[in-house]
Parts: C-alpha cells; sequence; structure tokens
C-alpha cells in the first residue's frame, strides 16, 4: 500500500477506533443490568481491530516498519508527528486495556468461556480483571480523553502547516472530529443493529443508546455540512499570497478537477444520505420499531463510513503543496 | 595524459575489465523506452579496477573541452586507473568559467555509455554480425574499389562530420580529393553554409566576427532566428552579463522561445520573412537618418542601391509581410540607434531557407548601416551548431571548397597539390575528368537524388554506388522518404559513428551496411574550433573504449587499404603518427585564413588560463588572445578576436574589411558600379595564399597593415542573384496573395549535380494554405544535440528530456480536440502532416506558438511515420527514447547559394492521432 | 562562522538542465528521482521564468523539525544532511518542506519509501559509512553551482553569496537608470 490510500486508511480507521471507543463508554455508562452490558459487550470488539487494521495501514507504507514503530516517538520536541504517534501509542494501550475489561469480564465477556480452558490463564486474567474491573470506566475515560482530545488535537496540527496551505485550516480538526464521532459511534451501533437484528433481543439501553447515536449523529452532519461549507468558502482566503495560489489551486481540483466527483458524492452520501437516515432512524425510534431503527443505524454507518472515505480521499488528494507553487514567487526577485 | 607514439595499433589497448563489468550493469539495469525508465544503481567506486589489477597510474585530471556545441566550454575529466570516473569543473576557462549545459555535464555518462556501438558490424541477412577491423576495411576498400571501376571515382560519397577534430577533418577531405571526387560534404552545408555565402561574399570572410565573451560589450542584442538558451546555453552567460550591465535584448521569432523570456522586445513573425523584417528595419533607420553615413561612405559600396530597394519596405507593408506590428519595428529600430554598439545574432533560424544567403547579407548590411559593424560589442554572430564546425568549414570538408576556402579552380586545386606534394597532372589522373575535377559536387542535403534519380537526370555520369557516412546524422536531412530509398539502394553504406546511429536501422535492406565504431571525442585528442574561431586543444582523456577506434587512425588504415585495392598511391600521403603531425599541413596550405596557430601555443595557454581577461580574453602574460583567433598571421601573432576592428594595431588583433573580389569593381550582369574602387586605401594589396610564401604577410606587418588589405565592404553583392536582398516567399506559403507579388527564385537546371525547382513548386503549391494552413517550424531542445543519437542514448538526458512533440497553441489544441488543462507536454499523440509524410508525436500545448504555428524539435529518431523501427538497430544500441522524425515532412525547398535545406517553413496539418 | 547557503538568480536561469545533470554525475543519482529541478513558469508568456528547486539548507529547516525520528539534522555549517539507515519513510519531511526538496526516488528499487535530498554535494546518493558509523561527508562543493551555466545558481559561505547578489542587483540598477 502506497501513497495517498495508507494515509486514507490510517486516518479514517484510527480515528473510528476512538469513536468506537467513546460510543462503549456510553454503553459503559448506559448498561443498567447484566444484561444490558452482555448485549452492548459485542460492541467492544470495534475498537481494537479497527486501529489495529489502520496501524498496518500505515505502518505497510513506511521503509521500514518495525523501525518506525521503535522510533517514530523520538523526536517529542519538535515534530507533531512523534507527538502523534506517542498519543496513538498510548491510546490504543488503554483501549486495549478497556476492551479486554468489556471481553474478559467474567460473567458476560465472551472470552471468559475460552479463558477458563486455558491452563494459567485461567487463574491469572480473572484475577486482572477482578482487580481491575471498579477503573474500567475511569480507564475508558481516560483513554477517550486522550484519543479525542490529545491524539485527535495532535494528528490535525501534523496536517496543519504552513506547506500545506490547504490543510493548515481551522476545518480540519472538525473534519476529524466528524469521522471520530460520526463513523465511529455508528460503526458500534451498526454492530449492535446487527446482533440485535440476529437475536431479536436487546437490553432497555438499547433504545437509549440509539438515541444518544442519533443525538451524535445529527450533531456530527450539522458539524460536517458547516466544515466542507466552511472550508470551501475560506480556501479563497490566506494570509499570504502564495498560500492563497495553493489554497486556489486546492480549490480549483476540489470543484472543477479531478477531485470534484469525490466532493460531490461525498456531499450526497456523506451528508445527505446520512441526514435521511439518522431522521429515519429517530423517526424508527419514535414508533418504537427498534428492527427498521437496527436497519437504518446499519445504513447510517454505511454511509457515513464511505462518505468520511470520500471526504479523506479529497482531502489528501487534492492538496496543492506550498513546493508546488513557491517557483512562482522565488521568481519575482 | 601523456601522447601516444603511434596510435596505429595501439588504439584499442584499454583496461578492458573495467569497462566489461561497467558495461554488465548497463545491460542488466537498460532503460527501455519513455514509460520503462528503470533504475541504474551504478556505484562508480565498485567499477573502478583494484589498484593491484594493474599499474596504478593513480588520479589524474584531464583538460578536455565539450563536444556538443561550438561555444568551446572546458572541463576536467577525472580519470582513476585508466577509467573516466568524473568531471570536475574548470573554474577557470576564460569561456565557461566552469559552466556546462545539461548535455555538456553529461559528458562522462555520454562517453562510457552502454549503448555505444562496441565493434565493428555488419548486416548479414537482416542479422547483425559482428566482424574484425581487418574484414570490415577490406570488404569496404574492395566495395569502392569496385565501384571505382565500374562507375567512375564520383560514385562514392564521402560524407563527414563537424564532430571531428581540425586535423581529422582535414585528412578526410583529403582524403576525397585523392580518391578524385568532389563529392564530399559534412553538416556545414545544413548548418551555416548560407552564413559563410553570405557574410564572406559581403565583408570577406564567413565567420562570426566577435566571440562570446566579447558580447559583454554590447549594449544591444538583436536575436533573429537564434534560441541561444537552447542552442547556445553557455553563451548565454556572456549575453546575460551584457544585461546585466544595461544591454537591451530584442529578440525576434516565430516562438516565444527560452531566449525571448529574456528579452526587452519581444517580436513574433511568421517563418520565413526575415527580410521584409529587416528591410523594414532599415527602412525606418534610414528614414530617421540614424544610418551612420560616415561609416557607410568609408567603409561599405551599394548603400544607394539598398535604398532603392528599403525603400518600398515600409513597416505597413513588413508587417502585412510579417505579422509584426509596424510600432514594433519602429521600436526595435529605434533601440537599435540607441544603444550602440549593437549585434546580431543568428542560427538555423535564418539560415536555413531558400533565401539563407540573403538573410545573411542582411544582418551583415544592418550593422554596416548603423555602422556598429567592425567594433566590440558589434557585428554579427553567427552561432555554430556543433562543437568544431568552425574548424570543419575551415577544413572545408565541403562540395564547392578545397581546405581554407580554396575553389576548386586550377589555382586552388595546384595550390593544394604543392602542399600535399603531388603533381597536378596526377591528381588530375584520379579524377573522372578535369569537368568533374571543377564541378562541385552533390551535397549533404541532396546527396541521395544521387543514388535514386536516373542517370539521365543528374550531372555525373553514374549514380553513386557507395555512401561513407562519417559521424553525420541523416535524420539531420530533409526528404527522409527520399533518403531512405537511396539508403536501399546503394551497393555498400558505411556508417562511422560512436552509436549505430539512426543511418543503421533506417534503411530496410538485408545486407550491404557496415558499421564501423569511432571512438568519442575524449577517446583522442585534437584541435577544435569555436565559434569566434578561437582554436583549442582538446586532450585525450581515455584511451578508446571496448574495440573503437579514432577517426584519426581509421582513415590511415583505410587509405592503407585503398592503395591495395585501387593501386593509387595512399599511403605516403596519409601517414601521420600523432595529430601534432597535421599541422605543418594546415599552416602551410591555410593562409588565405592565417591559420597558422601552433599545437604548442594552444596547449600552453591552458598552462595559463588564469591569466586571461574574461572580457577581452587578453593574456598579459602571452601577450595573445585565447584560442588564437583567426587570422593568427605568424608564431608570433596574437590572433584576431574581432574581425574587421580597425581601431587596434595588427600586432594587437586588427584588422580590416577583407578584398577577396579584386581591387576594383569588374564587369557584372548588372553593369553597376563597374571600375569602383574596392580599397579605402592606397597600399599594395598584399599577394599571399598561393604557395608557401608568407613574404607578403611578414610586409604588411611590418608596416602595419593587414595581410588582407583595407578593403570595403560589399552591401550590394554583384554576383547574387539578389545583389540586395528582395523578400521572396517560401516554397510554401500561407499567403497566396504574397506568393504572387514575392515569388521565388527560378527554376535552376542543375545545382550541385541536381535539378532544383523554385518556382514551378512553389506555383503548383500556390493554394496549399486552404489544406495545409499550419506554418510548421523546427528547432532545438536544450538537453539533446544534433540528431540526437549521443544525448538520447544518454540515461541522463534521455530521463530529462524523454519526449518528441509538436507545440501547439491552445487554440488550436481545442480546436482539434486536444486537452488544454494543463500548459506543456500532454499524452496524447497528434498527426503532423506534410505533402511529404507525417509524424507521430505527443501534443504540446503552449502560448509560446501563435495559432497559425506550429513547431517541432528536429532531434529525434527511432520513429517513422508512427511506427517504431527499434528492433532495426544493432541489439543493444538503441537510444533510450525514440520518436519520429520532423525531416520525415520538412519541405524539398533549397538556397539558391549553397543549397542549405529549408527546414524553418513549411505548411502542415495538425489532427488527432 | 562559516554557514552554506544557496541563492538563484532567477534572471539568470535559462533551464538548460545543467544542475540537473551535474547533480546526478557528482552524487551518483539514479535515474527515476533528482535532487535538484528546474521549474518553468508562465511558460510561453511573458514573464516566463526558471527557478531551480533544491534543497535551500534553511536556517530553521522544517524538514528538521518535523522529522519524527531524528534522521535529519543540521550541521554546524548549515548544512541539512539526513542519514537514510535511520529514515523510515514516513514522508513528513517532505510534506514540511516549502520547496518539496525531500523526494521519494519511487522509481529506484530499494529506496522506494527512503526520502532522498540534496546536500550540498556532501553525501552522494548511495550513503556510505566509515568503520565509526559515521556517514562519509565529502567537503562542501555543490556542482549545480560551478557547473551552473549562466552563473544563476550561487552557492556558497552566505556573505560571498549575497555580496555577488548585491553587486548584481546594484549593477543593474545602475545600467537601467542610465539606460532610462
Amino acid at each position: 500500500m502506497s501513497g495517498n490510500t495508507s494515509y486514507i486508511i490510517f486516518t479514517v480507521l484510527s480515528q473510528m477506533a476512538v469513536g468506537a471507543l467513546i460510543a462503549m463508554l456510553i454503553a459503559d455508562f448506559l448498561a443498567k443490568s447484566k444484561e444490558d452490558a452482555k448485549f452492548f459487550e459485542t460492541g467492544a470488539w470495534v475498537c481494537v481491530p479497527v486501529v489495529v487494521v489502520g496501524l498496518i495501514a500505515m505502518l505497510s507504507h513506511e521503509a521500514r516498519p518495525f523501525l518506525a514503530m521503535l522510533t517514530m516517538n523520538n523526536h517529542l520536541a519538535t515534530s507533531w508527528l512523534s507527538r502523534e504517534v506517542l498519543a496513538l501509542t498510548l491510546f490504543v494501550i488503554l483501549a486495549v486495556v478497556y476492551t479486554a475489561l468489556w471481553v474478559c469480564e467474567s460473567e458476560y465477556g465472551s472470552l471468559r468461556g475460552i479463558i477458563s480452558k486455558l491452563p494459567v490463564i485461567s487463574a491469572l486474567i480473572p484475577a486482572l480483571v477482578k482487580i481491575f474491573m471498579p477503573l474500567r470506566k475511569i480507564i475508558g475515560v481516560l483513554a477517550a480523553v486522550l484519543g479525542f482530545v490529545v491524539y485527535l488535537y495532535a494528528s490535525a496540527t501534523s496536517y496543519m502547516m504552513y506547506t500545506m496551505p490547504a490543510w493548515n485550516q481551522p476545518t480540519t480538526l472538525p473534519f476529524f472530529i466528524v469521522t471520530t464521532l460520526l463513523a465511529g459511534v455508528t460503526a458500534v451501533a451498526a454492530v449492535l443493529s446487527v446482533k440485535y437484528l440476529m437475536n431479536k433481543e436487546a437490553g432497555k439501553s438499547f433504545t437509549t443508546f440509539l438515541w444518544a447515536t442519533t443525538g451524535i449523529g445529527v450533531a456530527m452532519v450539522v458539524l460536517l455540512a458547516a466544515a466542507v461549507y466552511a472550508n470551501i468558502t475560506m480556501l479563497p482566503i490566506a494570509s499570504t499570497e502564495m498560500a492563497k495560489m495553493a489554497q486556489l489551486a486546492t480549490l480549483e481540483d476540489m470543484l472543477h478537477g479531478e477531485h470534484a466527483t469525490f466532493l460531490w458524492l461525498r456531499v450526497v452520501i456523506g451528508i445527505g444520505l446520512v441526514l435521511v437516515c439518522l431522521v429515519g432512524l429517530a423517526l424508527a425510534l419514535i414508533k418504537k420499531s427498534i428492527s427498521t431503527a437496527a436497519i437504518l443505524a446499519i445504513a447510517v454507518f454505511v454511509f457515513a463510513f464511505i462518505g468520511e472515505l470520500l471526504g479523506r480521499t479529497v482531502f489528501f488528494g487534492s492538496i496543492v503543496p506550498l513546493s508546488e507553487v513557491m517557483p512562482h514567487f522565488l521568481s519575482i526577485v | 595524459m601523456a601522447t601516444k607514439g603511434n596510435l596505429i595499433g595501439s588504439d584499442i589497448r584499454m583496461s578492458r575489465r573495467t569497462f566489461t563489468k561497467l558495461s554488465a550493469v548497463g545491460t542488466a539495469a537498460a532503460l527501455s523506452g519513455i514509460s520503462g525508465v528503470s533504475a541504474y544503481p551504478s556505484k562508480l567506486g565498485d567499477l573502478i579496477e583494484p589498484a593491484s589489477a594493474a599499474p596504478s597510474p593513480g588520479v589524474s585530471f584531464v583538460r578536455s573541452i565539450c563536444a556538443n556545441c561550438s561555444v568551446g566550454c572546458g572541463f576536467y575529466g577525472k580519470v582513476e586507473n585508466g577509467v573516466f570516473t568524473g568531471m570536475e569543473p574548470w573554474m577557470t576557462h576564460p569561456i565557461n568559467a566552469g559552466g556546462m549545459c545539461s548535455k555538456g555535464a553529461a559528458t562522462r555518462e555520454t562517453t562510457v555509455s552502454e549503448r555505444r556501438l562496441k565493434s565493428p558490424m555488419k548486416k548479414v541477412g537482416g542479422k547483425w554480425v559482428k566482424i574484425s577491423w581487418d574484414e570490415a576495411l577490406d570488404t569496404i576498400a574492395t566495395k569502392m574499389a569496385e565501384a571505382r571501376s565500374t562507375s567512375g571515382p564520383d560514385s562514392v560519397m564521402f560524407l563527414g562530420s563537424a564532430k571531428m577534430d581540425n586535423e581529422e577533418c582535414y585528412i578526410y577531405r583529403k582524403l576525397a580529393a585523392f580518391w578524385g571526387t568532389n563529392n564530399v560534404d559534412h553538416q556545414a552545408r545544413i548548418c551555416h553554409s548560407t552564413t559563410v555565402q553570405g557574410l564572406a561574399n559581403t565583408w570577406g570572410f564567413g565567420a562570426e566576427t566577435n566571440n562570446v565573451n566579447d558580447m559583454r560589450h554590447s549594449k544591444c542584442l538583436f536575436f533573429i532566428g537564434s534560441n541561444a538558451a537552447e542552442a547556445h546555453p553557455v553563451a548565454m552567460q556572456h549575453f546575460l552579463i551584457a544585461q546585466d550591465r544595461g544591454a537591451k535584448w530584442i529578440v525576434a521569432d516565430p516562438r516565444y522561445t527560452k531566449t525571448a523570456s529574456k528579452a526587452d522586445i519581444f517580436a513574433r513573425f511568421r517563418p520565413g520573412t526575415d527580410i521584409a523584417l529587416l528591410l523594414g528595419i532599415i527602412n525606418v533607420i534610414v528614414n530617421n537618418d540614424w544610418h551612420d553615413k560616415e561609416f557607410i561612405k568609408n567603409r561599405t559600396i551599394g548603400f544607394e542601391d539598398l535604398w532603392e530597394v528599403a525603400k518600398d519596405y515600409t513597416p505597413e507593408v513588413a508587417e502585412d509581410i510579417t505579422w509584426v506590428p509596424a510600432d514594433t519595428i519602429r521600436n526595435i529600430a529605434r533601440t537599435l540607434y540607441e544603444n550602440k554598439p549593437s549585434s546580431v545574432y543568428w542560427a538555423m533560424g535564418q539560415t536555413q531557407h531558400t533565401v539563407g544567403s540573403n538573410n545573411i547579407h542582411l544582418d551583415a548590411i544592418l550593422q554596416l548601416v548603423l555602422g556598429h559593424a567592425a567594433r566590440s560589442g558589434g557585428g554579427c554572430q553567427a552561432l555554430r551548431g556543433h562543437d568544431n564546425v568552425q574548424g570543419s568549414t575551415d577544413m572545408c570538408l565541403l562540395a564547392h571548397l578545397l581546405p581554407s576556402y580554396y575553389g576548386l579552380s586550377e589555382k586552388g586545386r595546384k595550390h593544394w597539390c604543392d602542399v600535399w606534394g603531388i603533381s597536378y597532372e596526377e591528381m588530375q589522373s584520379r579524377f573522372e575528368s578535369d569537368e568533374f575535377m571543377h564541378k562541385k559536387g552533390f551535397t549533404v542535403a541532396r546527396w541521395y537524388e544521387g543514388v535514386i534519380m536516373p542517370e539521365s537526370q543528374i550531372d555525373q555520369p553514374h549514380n553513386i554506388k557507395v555512401c561513407l557516412v562519417w559521424g553525420e546524422a541523416l535524420n539531420s536531412v530533409t526528404m527522409m522518404k527520399r533518403q531512405n530509398e537511396a539508403l536501399d539502394k546503394l551497393d555498400l553504406l558505411v556508417i562511422v559513428n560512436p552509436r549505430s546511429s539512426p543511418a543503421a536501422a533506417l534503411p530496410t535492406r538485408s545486407d550491404g551496411i557496415i558499421l564501423l565504431p569511432a571512438c568519442t571525442s575524449f577517446e583522442k585528442e585534437g584541435s577544435v574550433t569555436t565559434t569566434g574561431r578561437q582554436v583549442q586543444w582538446r586532450h585525450k582523456i581515455i584511451d578508446p573504449l571496448w574495440e573503437s577506434r579514432s577517426d584519426f587512425v581509421i582513415y590511415q588504415q583505410l587509405a592503407a587499404k585503398l592503395e591495395e585495392k585501387t593501386g593509387l598511391a595512399f599511403k605516403k600521403y596519409f601517414t601521420y603518427s600523432r595529430m601534432e603531425d597535421v599541422w605543418p599541413e594546415l599552416r602551410a596550405g591555410m593562409l588565405v585564413i592565417g591559420m597558422r596557430q601552433d599545437p604548442e601555443r594552444l596547449k600552453r595557454q591552458q598552462e595559463h588560463d588564469t591569466s586571461f581577461d574574461r572580457d577581452t580574453l587578453w593574456s598579459d602574460a602571452l601577450q595573445e588572445y585565447w584560442g588564437l583567433p583567426w587570422p593568427c598571421w605568424n608564431d608570433k601573432h596574437c590572433g584576431t578576436p574581432i574581425l574587421y576592428d580597425a581601431s587596434k594595431s595588427v600586432h594587437k588583433g586588427g584588422h580590416d574589411f577583407r578584398v577577396k573580389w579584386g581591387n576594383t569593381v569588374p564587369e557584372n550582369k548588372w553593369g553597376k558600379h563597374v571600375g569602383e574602387s574596392m580599397l579605402r586605401e592606397d597600399y599594395p594589396v598584399p599577394q599571399y595564399g598561393y604557395g608557401y610564401d608568407t613574404a607578403e604577410i611578414e610586409r604588411a606587418l611590418a608596416d602595419n597593415e593587414p595581410p588582407t588589405a583595407r578593403g570595403k565592404a560589399r552591401i550590394w553583392i554583384w554576383t547574387f542573384v539578389d545583389p540586395i536582398p528582395i523578400h521572396r516567399e517560401p516554397i510554401e506559403s500561407p499567403r497566396p496573395d504574397l506568393v504572387d507579388k514575392y515569388p521565388t527564385y527560378d527554376d535552376v537546371p542543375f545545382q550541385y549535380r541536381v535539378p532544383a525547382p523554385y518556382i514551378s513548386n512553389q506555383r503548383a503549391r500556390r493554394d496549399i494554405v486552404n489544406e495545409y494552413p499550419t506554418v510548421l517550424t523546427t528547432g532545438r531542445q536544450v538537453e539533446h544535440m544534433g540528431g540526437g543519437a549521443q544525448t538520447r542514448g544518454t540515461k541522463w538526458l534521455a530521463e530529462l528530456q524523454p519526449d518528441m512533440y509538436v507545440e501547439i497553441n491552445p487554440k488550436l489544441a481545442s480546436r482539434i480536440g486536444v486537452s488544454t488543462h494543463k500548459i506543456g507536454i500532454t499524452d496524447e499523440y497528434v498527426w503532423v502532416e506534410t505533402l511529404r509524410g507525417k509524424c507521430k508525436v505527443k501534443a504540446y500545448v503552449t502560448e509560446a506558438v501563435n495559432e497559425q504555428t506550429a513547431f517541432m524539435p528536429w532531434h529525434w529518431a527511432g520513429w517513422f511515420e508512427g511506427k517504431s523501427y527499434e528492433d532495426r538497430y544493432p541489439p543493444g544500441t538503441a537510444e533510450y527514447v525514440l520518436g519520429d522524425s520532423c525531416n520525415i515532412i520538412c519541405v524539398d525547398g533549397y538556397d539558391i547559394h549553397t543549397q542549405m535545406q529549408e527546414t524553418k517553413v513549411c505548411q502542415c496539418k495538425i489532427y488527432k492521432a | 562562522m562559516v554557514i552554506y547557503k544557496f541563492l538563484d538568480d532567477v534572471d539568470r536561469c535559462i533551464d538548460c538542465g545543467g544542475c540537473f545533470v551535474a547533480c546526478k554525475e557528482r552524487n551518483q543519482v539514479p535515474v527515476g528521482t533528482s535532487r535538484i529541478s528546474v521549474q518553468r513558469i508562465n511558460e510561453g508568456k511573458p514573464g516566463e521564468r526558471y527557478v531551480a528547486m533544491s534543497c535551500m539548507h534553511c536556517t530553521h529547516a522544517p524538514c528538521e523539525q518535523a522529522c519524527p525520528v531524528k534522521a535529519i539534522w543540521k550541521r554546524e555549517d548549515g548544512i541539512v544532511l539526513m542519514d537514510k539507515d535511520k529514515c523510515i519513510g514516513c514522508g513528513y519531511c517532505g510534506w514540511a518542506c516549502p520547496f518539496g526538496a525531500p523526494k521519494y526516488p519511487h522509481d529506484v528499487p530499494n529506496y522506494q519509501v527512503i526520502m532522498d535530498k540534496g546536500t550540498f554535494c556532501v553525501i552522494p546518493f548511495d550513503q556510505q559509512k566509515d568503520a565509526a558509523g559515521n556517514i562519509i561527508q565529502a567537503a562542501p562543493d555543490p556542482r549545480c553551482v560551478s557547473f551552473c551555466a549562466t552563473k544563476a545558481r550561487l552557492g556558497g559561505e552566505t556573505n560571498e553569496v549575497t555580496e555577488i547578489y548585491r553587486q548584481r542587483a546594484a549593477g543593474k540598477l545602475m545600467s537601467r537608470q542610465v539606460g532610462v
């Protein structure tokens, strides 16, 4: 995997993982009973696999993946990429612990059966889970804060450099937040919906969870629409002539060039269809038709995920770096 | 490196193991075509032989001169254990100060390139077979002798090269003379033959009057038909210094070239209308009384005749013909007048026309009228093409001259017979007849007609049967379709080149081609002459690689074989052990142009390179000018950097217009100026140049008079078809109305032994614009040189410029359906079609050309009308990048005096492939 | 203290490609990538200019600050270098560079995703290390400068470079005024 594809997959998936963790945290707080928790437990399987796929995508594009893993946070003093990687690493560690506390739980964790059959581990893991279980929510909150605040901020900042004028915009962080909360939260909702549709049974809190998803989803779609609009309208404005030239070139590519189709598809699918499905989801919840709601929740995730992939393709594909317009300015001496 | 005592026999001694290794790397990672540019991880360090393998001469640095254009840039070749491992800048070289363009900087890569021809080869039954040198030379000599006995000496065509050193050019010309033919020519014919014709007939010598360094003193640089930024990149160093010092730049060109990007005034004119533009400028100058009356009166004749013609070419008339707005013409004239001295620059843009000689004549007239000629910072700068094209022209590797510009007359013949130590009668006996001894031969431009035209239609008894293509790129010659017919019809085709060259692959024949691997300029030593007449010594960097041999060696070996096969005496006239051995003959025979430098003096200059002033090229330490520019009258003379500069003492390089036409104007068919004196002083004109007598030269020098006397320049040339240039439309013109008004020349029954139709072709194509609406012009790319076999076969240059294209205006592009999203090269192919054929090339969308014009570079070969013939190259020798040749489609027009081909203007149509 | 810098005199550059080839020759940069390339702007129109783009050895080098693995460092004399053995190929220095100097040699086997950039002719493309593990560095002698056909590219000690450029600019200004 090389070039933009790996960046697209890595950023979208790593941000979704943060969102999935947040979704599980919400579920954690919503779960009133063992049944609720047992139902929600399946959603815990989303976060870690997604971030691992994302990491593989990123490392596959590095020349020396193993060296990269060991050294990428070597330069915290000045490199935002180092900081981003450090934040992500810590997030992944906490996310693994948090997920483990879900899936190894002694009463409803889906791995409890396997663990009990293995020697040594069958004694060790339940003991550890027992010690840490009271801290699960705290660990979850810590992971969410690290992921949502530190990692997203470091990640956005690492793209917001002056040499990439079209990224160096206030809209970059909102774009990442939308990916996190829209695609990440709905991913968990979608998994739970699939489970619901297969078993036709769920705890009461599932409806609440879907309501929460709907609320977050609508907020994010609104934020996304605003960000896309703001991005397009703000690109012609820049503090320097050089940045302006690069930004206009980016805009030209986004609106009329190679990436125009991606942008419009993103608007139609990632905003339009998602919004329609979210409204449907809300109506279904009002009508208490959970099956319909579950189907629509899956649809919301699918469209949101496609929309984010398209959006990220535009983000990485349409960028015109400062170095491409630099000759024009070096020539006016 | 020391010169070898005897080159013959020792020429294939080399560090073979090293280069076998080097070649192995090259083959493994060979680049293929445009798309598959793959890598070449060469670690030169690993390729150098370990010191234990051979007695280590260690690392040495050898001074050498670039072998691309004629600017004459120096560099150091780095040699480690006999291997050419690197290049170092020669920062103290007075001309380039270390600077080199892409072609020059790639010299090492070009020299050791894997794609070179490595051994003699022969085509047998459609396959290329490796043969020995002895077999190859034997076959060639046998075939030549056969052709001689059945069809006479004129059945062999000798095509030479401006890439050879002075000494080699001279030997080749001499070889043709001893063979008994005038069918000898080289690329100067299609390069600057019209310059020589135009300038020599105006004021005596046919060379650039100044040199590139002197252009620092110019106040106004007028480029017309020169794209120096691409053709002479390092000369731009000096032109840009002039600009820094306040000089104005005027660029007149059909395209907005890289040179034009530096201009103060840019005039886009229609190809082939230079004369109308220049006459328009002269009209404004004279009308405003800006001409230098004193200069015109004292140093020229025929100004009134000029005005007779120029008065009709008002700026408005010129605008109609040339596309240049009348106000721009006035502006150019004013700028030229206000910024004294101005100088005119041209290259192929002016020379390659049916009116080429007239174009150049008019450039000189412009300088005479302004009074800017014959001085520092002024004059006419004919920017020559190849590294030694000035030298090869001086050696007259030409069908109508003998070395040093002696004519084919009895007088000239006798002079050279004296120098060569052969009796006139014996020389005469080698020719077909006395008539053919004095008759101009076939030229590069139309030699193929001598092969394919019926014998009844050509001006010699038999067709050409054998052709020696010695370093000539055949894709630089127009009418390639007819040329291919000729290549297929010859009895034997011999190609001598460091590369297999497109000439080997163009013919479809399955037998009868012999390839001889010549070495490059850096595997031998010799002298080369820059565009500014400076002679520089090029030292040998390495021994010839693979089985290649230097031309110097091959000539002598071939001469020996010819003696064996024909029974004529050759050996005793062609035995030289060192390059320096040729010089006594040059110094004795070439008195006319003062070619009396001495290799030792040239080498000494390089040791003292720091003592030369970059502005004047004068060395206080040596008391001479860089390169001893000819005329260099004797062993003590400092050279003449600026021709005709009467302000200086002759001993410091002073000069004056040369009387070449007698002391008075003779009877002429125009009946004008008869009896008028051509001298501006009563000093007795020195009689020199025939025989070895230098006493006349010494007498003049003692009196501080130039041996060429003090004559007057001819504005009115009685020997020309047009004594004063008048506008004549090109053979193919987009303006039928102007064709009627300004028709071309009358047909010529025989021109260099072939019939030459002019007006009949033009009339037949009067309305060609209806079907072929676009004017096609051609030119250079900075990354490639000449026919391009060398540069396209050099990986870095192939990478830098991998494309053959046609430049078209965005408007034309959108009309024919080529995408105009981006300015520059596209991936879309178009056909460019003319009456001669068509080319399939990429479209290059740019506003550099206007809607009516298209431009193609001419360095390309390897495709013919859209089809690749890469499979016909000897294995592994095809260039990395191939393309269609624009000379397939260029027009069949030729200069009236020199048979210069007209590549710069024809009508075409362009459509999407 | 000696600080090395490049300066492009765009009025002089003629896009001959000499720097591109001289760099390849000196540093054995393989086909498929380059450490310096000439950009052509306003092509075919008045205002057409050419600018040689390469590593400019910035005083506050963004690539050095961006590199997450400290593969890029700055010498005392201002030359910015990188160690290919440390590079993990994240490409972040390429994004951070305003001149687009660090590049992926995508078409060069074994080097596709190891960044490469100009080194003032100090380190060739294929870096070599001595027994102690230090990269072998040549004396700073940039060939794009010494081989520049029109002396458009200036390079060397900062004060010298600026002085040459200042003189040229002053000369041009003077001559233009006199010309008017």
